[in-house]
């Protein structure tokens, strides 16, 4: 028999077209990962999460996790995130949500979506230090928890596959993992862990009146990262200070970033600017 | 000689649009998706989870772990093995009827034809060419490898298909956007560059030409020797010195056979049964 276009396009159709037809009835066509992780190899991960019972050991398996994580990586790569502007670690505060999106690639609709954010949050605007504004803190086991910038970063590590070790988030909302899981941004041994700790955000939202109180506290955000030398010169620093704190004079061309000033000079973003935070308290 | 029918050939061309225009909207929806927007008539997959490789590279995993590596979904996996029984009766028919690189290229191709008439596709001196066909096997092993160690898909940052289909997205890697622009480049020289030198799934799909259950065969008796299957082959595989072909590189477009250019009625086709005239 001499096969023809014809046999080949009837082929396709049965093969692939059949195929895929019996295997989405079987359960076994999941372009997603919410309902396709490998039972065996997530039940085992399941069974072994929860039977235990204390906090301390889910916290050390969290903890195995983000390593286990970081260990997927080869080591120079470890090494050319360290001190990257693009390691996870570098995330601050005063962080927008459009620049989660231009630094990490993750669409301001994701972050939106999983921390229950209203639909027309300008991510040019959004802050991620104003989710402690928008959320109390919540209790977990007897523990206190809060929703902020290193519940981000664990957002973005888990979302983007850069490594990233927490001390201080062992949950994350119900929403976020959803979301995550829905993305296929999970491993099976991570779905397994986030989807048994979870929690409801929402239950924690501020109202409006407190969220305006607060944000009337705090004040206007004064220095991010996109600050300038010249900005942080006519907010009150002195170049002497400016000196003391970074180690180096006060360059010719003031409009140049201090993020970018601090990664050009091979210093800590952190150690920088939280020292530059503190001056301006 | 009687004149062919292109009816066909068109058959082949109406597949491969309709799965390319099939993965652009897949691509855009999913990009709407990421938006906040429904999707438009089909769904809001992600590229990895309509791509068969994705089956490949986490097979090891799934065997010795039990997992699905990161973004890898059952989808992938279950494609891969629809591509490989496809594979097992006609052989490589996914890289030519259905993988959009693949049809990318063809149509970029064209233009390189045009342009350099019948030099096209025979820019590379033939012993270059020979090991060069071999690169893709050790491009499929490393990245299988790699991906087994590090559980991440390392592939994502050179992927033509994962670049092309989301050259809008901020995920795609500079490597992915310059690797796809050599391609596009090669391709006005050499036809299917990326399928011939470089593609780890053509690699593992080209092994079954050597056992496809349906294979190319030529009738020597009645052959007239014209060499119009060696000048339309894509691939540039020789046809016509053998009875038999199983060439690690065909791609089943069927370009060759009596149905497009073999003059010769029962020359030249796949078949099952034995060549008996």
């Amino acid at each position: 028999m001499k096969i023809k276009h014809i046999h080949i396009f009837f082929a396709i159709a049965i093969i692939m077209g059949g195929g895929i037809f019996l295997s989405s009835q079987m359960g076994l066509f999941h372009t997603t990962r919410a309902a396709s992780s490998n039972p065996g190899g997530a039940g085992r991960q399941m069974q072994a999460i929860s039977s235990s019972q204390n906090t301390v050991t889910e916290r050390q398996m969290q903890t195995e996790l983000n390593k286990s994580q970081s260990l997927n990586m080869a080591t120079e790569d470890t090494e050319k995130l360290t001190g990257d502007v693009h390691d996870v670690v570098n995330i601050r505060g005063s962080y927008t949500l459009a620049e989660i999106e231009r630094l990490f690639q993750v669409p301001p609709a994701a972050i939106i979506e999983s921390f229950s954010l209203q639909e027309d949050t300008d991510p040019r605007v959004f802050r991620l230090r104003d989710l402690k504004i928008l959320y109390e803190d919540y209790e977990i086991d007897g523990e206190t928890y809060e929703v902020e910038t290193d519940t981000i970063k664990v957002f973005v590590s888990l979302y983007t596959n850069i490594p990233y070790t927490s001390d201080e988030t062992f949950y994350l909302p119900e929403k976020a993992v959803n979301y995550l899981i829905r993305e296929n941004r999970l491993t099976p041994e991570e779905e397994s862990y986030w989807k048994a700790h979870t929690f409801d955000l929402e239950a924690y939202a501020r109202d409006s009146h407190t969220i305006q109180a607060i944000a009337e506290e705090s004040g206007p955000a004064s220095f991010t990262g996109n600050t300038t030398i010249a900005g942080l010169i006519s907010m009150g620093m002195d170049e002497e200070t400016f000196k003391e704190i970074t180690g180096f004079e006060v360059p010719e061309d003031r409009t140049i970033t201090i993020r970018n000033f601090i990664f050009a000079h091979g210093l800590g973003f952190d150690d920088v600017s939280e020292e530059i935070e503190e001056f301006f308290r | 000689m009687p004149k062919k029918s292109t009816k066909s050939y068109w058959l082949r061309t109406l597949i491969q649009v309709a799965f390319l225009l099939l993965v652009t909207l897949i691509s855009i929806n999913h990009f709407r998706f990421t938006r906040g927007l429904p999707p438009i008539l089909v769904g809001s997959a992600s590229l990895h989870a309509i791509c068969p490789f994705g089956g490949v590279v986490t097979t090891y995993n799934y065997i010795t772990q039990g997992i699905f590596i990161r973004q890898i979904s059952q989808s992938s996996f279950t494609l891969m093995w629809l591509v490989l029984l496809l594979a097992l009766f006609v052989g490589p028919v996914f890289c030519g009827w259905i993988c959009p690189i693949g049809t990318v290229q063809e149509y970029i191709g064209k233009l390189g034809k045009r342009i350099f008439g019948k030099r096209y596709n025979h820019f590379v001196p033939s012993k270059a060419d020979y090991w060069l066909r071999y690169l893709r096997y050790i491009v499929l092993i490393v990245i299988v490898i790699l991906t087994a160690m590090e559980l991440r898909l390392i592939f994502q940052d050179y992927c033509p298909f994962f670049t092309l289909f989301s050259f809008w997205s901020a995920e795609v890697a500079l490597s992915g956007l310059l690797l796809l622009g050599a391609i596009f480049i090669a391709t006005l020289f050499v036809e299917r560059p990326w399928c011939k030198y470089l593609c780890p799934l053509g690699a593992l799909l080209g092994v079954f030409n050597f056992f496809r259950i349906i294979p190319l065969k030529r009738n020597e008796k009645i052959c007239i020797d014209c060499k119009k299957c060696d000048r339309i082959c894509p691939m540039n595989i020789k046809i016509s010195d053998k009875r038999i072909i199983r060439n690690h590189q065909c791609i089943s477009c069927l370009l060759c056979t009596d149905e497009v250019a073999c003059p010769v009625k029962d020359t030249l086709n796949f078949s099952f049964l034995k060549q008996n005239k």
